[in-house]
């Protein structure tokens, strides 16, 4: 499939994916509604979905893309179809540091000795840039990790799965042990979820995601050139040892500013680029246009399911996105072995 | 060279190694048995094991802490064992029933049965097994030919490991159930484990480790290349299938009675091999002297966490963050794991 | 003349004191200063205590959360017209914005961290119940911001004095009862200084895990019971919340309690989770004393959903 003749099919079905996402939830609204939100006499139906369907829309939007797209970078440099830069300690440091800064609240957040018992809570408004912080860091101790006269990509990827299982058991461990009552707040958020998400959480991680997709599309010459093994690479004129470990840098950025929004969200990353492969032309600049849009109607859809099917209750978009994409996942590696 | 020469060579001597390595686990139970509630000195609790009074002191050394310290002797053999197979059946260095899914699996095996068909022993410990062979199986599917690339079936089995916690938050959440239950479960421990578990987890884990042991010699030949193994008159992949199945089998049902606990699988071989240098070739060793460090790890992190953390903290949280500290210490160090 | 100076007078004080009630500023769990123009009239409970107290004052009920998919049953037939606002950790906003509440009154621990959200719909407060006493603070704060602060003061009133009461008519021999949240393997036993457990030693009993003097935080008032512990203490009596539903977990030392051989181990309902509710702590107290002194205490009026059941275990 061209390019050309792609883009419009995706447009359309982003723009169904998210009238169905503005359209379902626990209050019933309806289609008249969703076409009338721009009208100048909103009703309460209206406002819902102003208020709450299209911010949660437009962040299921960008952090599909981010996602989506960090994944075919990662992909593409360690040539591994297995690689997701959420396994690659970009969600364990998020989550280290948020359930860290949950646990601590009382020290940072203090709101003194209301009614005789010290309370504090952690402000949502800080989570992100606390979890940005984290993975970044995370990322940062797994390039170290890793340093070894160069860097060897698989030596990259063991190093930071091996860090995400490390960070991951001592995030559990911190949740039992370190503050009873705000565990309940710490799961919710590591499970991915866009609860209570509006415009003023993703509004931030839209100066770095552009950043960063802008920079990659500018290297999307090389990233190509990467796809072949180093000697092949090499003969391109591409510096593979600088280059590589400069764009999986740049994908675990655009990486952990998508989970600073709403939590780890699994899956994303792994499989939307083998959809794109598939879909797509075998040209990076046709995948990387795939990505984006496919990972964020991947993302809008899981939301619309979460929220829809047991309202009032949520089931956390991560959790969707995990046992949707499983399957798929395990097929698409199966019909690829079989190819090869 | 034959196997009684390699244990015989140099290094730490073997027998001093093993009988080092049993103290320091029988240290662990004797403390495990004589530290609780209903106070008792060392050598009453001793004595109970012989002679029941009708005490309370007796019941609970004998209903009590017995059952829990072999549940955890019983967890940390059937881990470490299990690390070990897998680690010589995929030839991966960083073979670990978390790592491979094995353990998410079986989570989610018992997860469904305790909220969805029946909260009996038996069909706890049967559904954690099913659960970890599916994932293990899946792990395999998707990772392709096991030996082919250590990082593919690692991601494999992480990509299966998210699946499966996913799908266990998802079932705990439409049936009501509240999650920290779950990440109570998760973490892993021995808290108020009783004769019920350890009589649904023995018959497993015996039978899983006299199979690990009677596999030795075949597994041995596994760590050849395939078409010397076949040279030898070994059916490589008939027996990667077997020793593939006992490594679940002794991780599912360890998971069952404990909760997917961390790290043990991967860190107690490694230090054995560590401790053994070149004699970890002689497979039985290296296998009892990992089964031995899976003991006292798992005996010894119970015992702190009953005696220092009053049961705050579970066994499963100071393995993991000490085990997790190795883990790293010891990729940072191998250069076997250069890409 | 005289009688028309009083009324004068009792006019004067009752405009004044309408007067007064509004504005109201109520220093709440985040210690945020929430000033309240006016008499609110639709109410959006979070937190069940709220619910509670909406109730005991005969105020409709907007809306409740619920835990683990469990409603304030206790509250009976009177939350009959509130809507479900889902788990008490992420109350759903749609329905909480469409139900148009003029005030909510949440959990800080729970629904603080989204305040934002939740201020852009109305007005917002946060409170607490740890304690007791904190639970009788809540309670007077949240009859402040009702605008119904003489009518709550009252309820506190009256139920210390029933406790006096309670204190004066227990056996002087008191029983030892313990309270238990109990997540399947893990047990959560309270000490003196969660609400729970106060109210059950208001009821003429004393608890063997006695209280925290030092205490950080709230989290410090737990203390993870094994079997082991439980032998140790022996209470008479054992109150038991089986948060994740279905039977509780057995283990063959509850043979050897006296509570398990008098039939003493009660399952007891959603108010035990979230005790500091003027009818909530009330019906505590009664049925705690009937089922510790049945001789001295009447068996209370109450709903027959929210009754204490002796204890299932899964075998």
């Amino acid at each position: 499939m061209s390019t050309r003749s792609a883009l419009p099919i995706y447009l359309v079905l982003l723009l169904i994916v998210c009238l169905l996402s503005l359209r379902f939830g626990a209050v019933e609204v309806a289609w008249s509604d969703v076409f009338n939100i721009t009208s100048e006499t909103p009703n309460a139906n209206t406002q819902v979905i102003l208020d709450y369907r299209l911010p949660r829309t437009v962040a299921a939007i960008v952090i599909g893309s981010y996602l989506a797209l960090s994944g075919l970078v990662f992909q593409t440099v360690l040539r591994n179809p297995l690689a997701d830069p959420t396994m690659f300690g970009v969600s364990g440091g998020a989550a280290f540091a948020v359930v860290a800064a949950m646990s601590l609240a009382i020290y940072l957040f203090p709101v003194g000795e209301s009614l005789q018992v010290a309370t504090s809570y952690l402000p949502m408004a800080v989570v992100p840039v606390i979890a940005l912080v984290g993975s970044l860091s995370a990322t940062a101790l797994v390039f170290w990790l890793a340093w070894d006269r160069g860097f060897s990509p698989l030596r990259l990827v063991l190093i930071g799965v091996v860090l995400a299982a490390v960070l991951n058991g001592i995030v559990m461990a911190m949740v039992l042990t370190l503050s009873e009552t705000r565990t309940e707040l710490a799961i919710l958020w590591l499970a991915g979820s866009l609860y209570a998400r509006d415009f003023s959480n993703v509004l931030p991680a839209l100066p770095w995601g552009v950043a960063a997709i802008s920079a990659i599309v500018i290297l999307s010459p090389q990233l190509s050139a990467l796809r072949f093994d180093p000697q092949t690479a090499a003969s391109m004129g591409v510096a593979t040892r600088t280059l590589a470990p400069v764009l999986l840098g740049i994908a675990a950025c655009l990486a952990a500013s998508a989970v600073s929004i709403a939590g780890p969200i699994g899956f994303v990353g792994l499989i939307v680029p083998h959809l794109a492969r598939l879909i797509a032309r075998p040209t990076i600049a046709a995948q990387i246009l795939s990505c984006l849009f496919i990972g964020a109607i991947l993302v809008v859809a899981s939301d619309t399911v979460g929220r829809a099917v047991a309202a009032p209750l949520e089931v956390p978009v991560g959790i969707v996105t995990s046992l949707l994409g499983a399957p798929v996942f395990a097929f698409l590696i199966r019909a690829q072995a079989k190819r090869i | 060279m034959s196997a009684e020469n390699v244990v015989r060579a140099g290094g730490v001597p073997v027998a001093l190694l093993i009988s080092l390595l049993a103290a320091i686990a029988l240290a662990g139970v004797g403390a495990s048995l004589s530290i609780g509630a209903v106070g008792t000195s060392f050598t009453d609790a001793l004595g109970y094991l012989w002679h029941d009074d009708g005490s309370n002191a007796a019941f609970s050394v004998r209903e009590l802490r017995l059952p829990r310290v072999l549940c955890a002797l019983g967890v940390g053999a059937a881990l470490a064992l299990s690390g070990a197979l897998i680690q010589t059946v995929t030839r991966n260095p960083l073979g670990d029933p978390g790592l491979t899914g094995v353990s998410g699996g079986a989570a989610f095996g018992v997860a469904l049965c305790l909220t969805l068909l029946s909260q009996s022993a038996g069909a706890i410990v049967l559904s954690g097994i099913a659960g970890g062979f599916l994932a293990a199986t899946l792990t395999f599917l998707i990772a392709g030919r096991p030996n082919l690339q250590p990082s593919r079936l690692i991601l494999a089995g992480v990509a299966v490991s998210i699946f499966f916690i996913a799908a266990t938050s998802a079932v705990m959440i439409l049936s009501r159930s509240s999650m920290q239950t779950l990440y109570y479960w998760m973490i892993g421990g021995f808290i108020n484990r009783d004769w019920v578990e350890w009589v649904m987890f023995w018959p497993w884990a015996v039978a899983g480790t006299i199979a690990a042991f009677a596999l030795s010699p075949a597994l041995r030949m596994l760590t050849f290349e395939d078409s010397m193994a076949a040279s030898m008159g070994l059916n490589a992949t008939r027996w990667r299938l077997v020793a593939g199945s006992v490594s679940v089998i002794l991780a599912a049902s360890a998971v069952a009675v404990a909760g997917p606990i961390a790290f043990v699988g991967f860190v107690a071989p490694h230090l054995a091999r560590l401790c053994l240098g070149a004699r970890h070739a002689v497979m039985w060793l290296w296998l009892c002297v990992s089964t031995l460090f899976g003991m006292a790890v798992v005996i010894w992190a119970d015992t702190i966490a009953r005696a220092f953390f009053s049961g705050r903290a579970p066994a499963g949280v100071i393995i993991t963050i000490i085990g997790g500290i190795a883990f790293l210490v010891l990729m940072r160090s191998a250069r076997r794991f250069k890409g | 003349m005289k009688i028309l100076t009083y009324a004068i007078a009792a006019g004067f004080a009752c405009t004044t004191a309408f007067a007064d009630s509004y504005p109201v500023t109520i220093n709440d769990g985040r210690a945020v200063e929430v000033t309240l123009e006016q008499k609110p009239e639709t109410v959006a409970a979070l937190w069940a205590a709220a619910a509670d107290l909406l109730v005991a004052l005969d105020t409709p009920v907007l809306g409740v959360t619920t835990y683990e998919g469990k409603m304030p049953v206790y509250l009976g037939e009177k939350l009959n017209g509130a809507l479900d606002y889902g788990d008490i950790t992420a109350p759903n906003l749609e329905l909480l914005s469409t139900s148009k509440p003029d005030l909510t009154i949440g959990l800080t621990r729970y629904n603080a961290p989204y305040s934002d959200e939740i201020e852009a719909i109305g007005q917002f407060l946060t409170f607490d119940g740890f304690s007791f006493e904190q639970s009788m603070a809540s309670v007077s704060e949240m009859g402040r911001a009702l605008g119904r602060d003489a009518d709550v003061a009252a309820m506190n009133r009256d139920y210390i004095a029933l406790i006096n009461d309670y204190a004066a008519r227990a056996p002087k021999e008191q029983k030892e009862a313990v309270f238990i949240w109990s997540f399947h393997d893990t047990l959560y036993g309270y000490r003196e200084n969660l609400t729970t457990a106060d109210i059950i030693k208001q009821a003429g009993t004393s608890n063997p895990l006695g209280r925290a003097e030092q205490l950080e935080s709230a989290d410090d008032a737990f203390v993870v019971l094994e079997a082991e512990d439980l032998l140790a203490i022996d209470p008479d009596v054992i109150f038991m919340f089986i948060s994740h539903g279905g039977a509780a977990k057995f283990n063959a030392a509850y043979e050897r309690l006296k509570a398990y051989k008098a039939g003493q181990i009660y399952s007891v309902g959603y108010q035990y989770s979230q005790p500091s509710g003027p009818i909530a702590r009330e019906m505590i107290l009664r049925e705690v004393a009937h089922l510790v002194y049945p001789e001295t205490f009447e068996k209370p009026d109450m709903p027959d959903t929210a009754r204490a059941t002796q204890v299932e275990f899964a075998k």
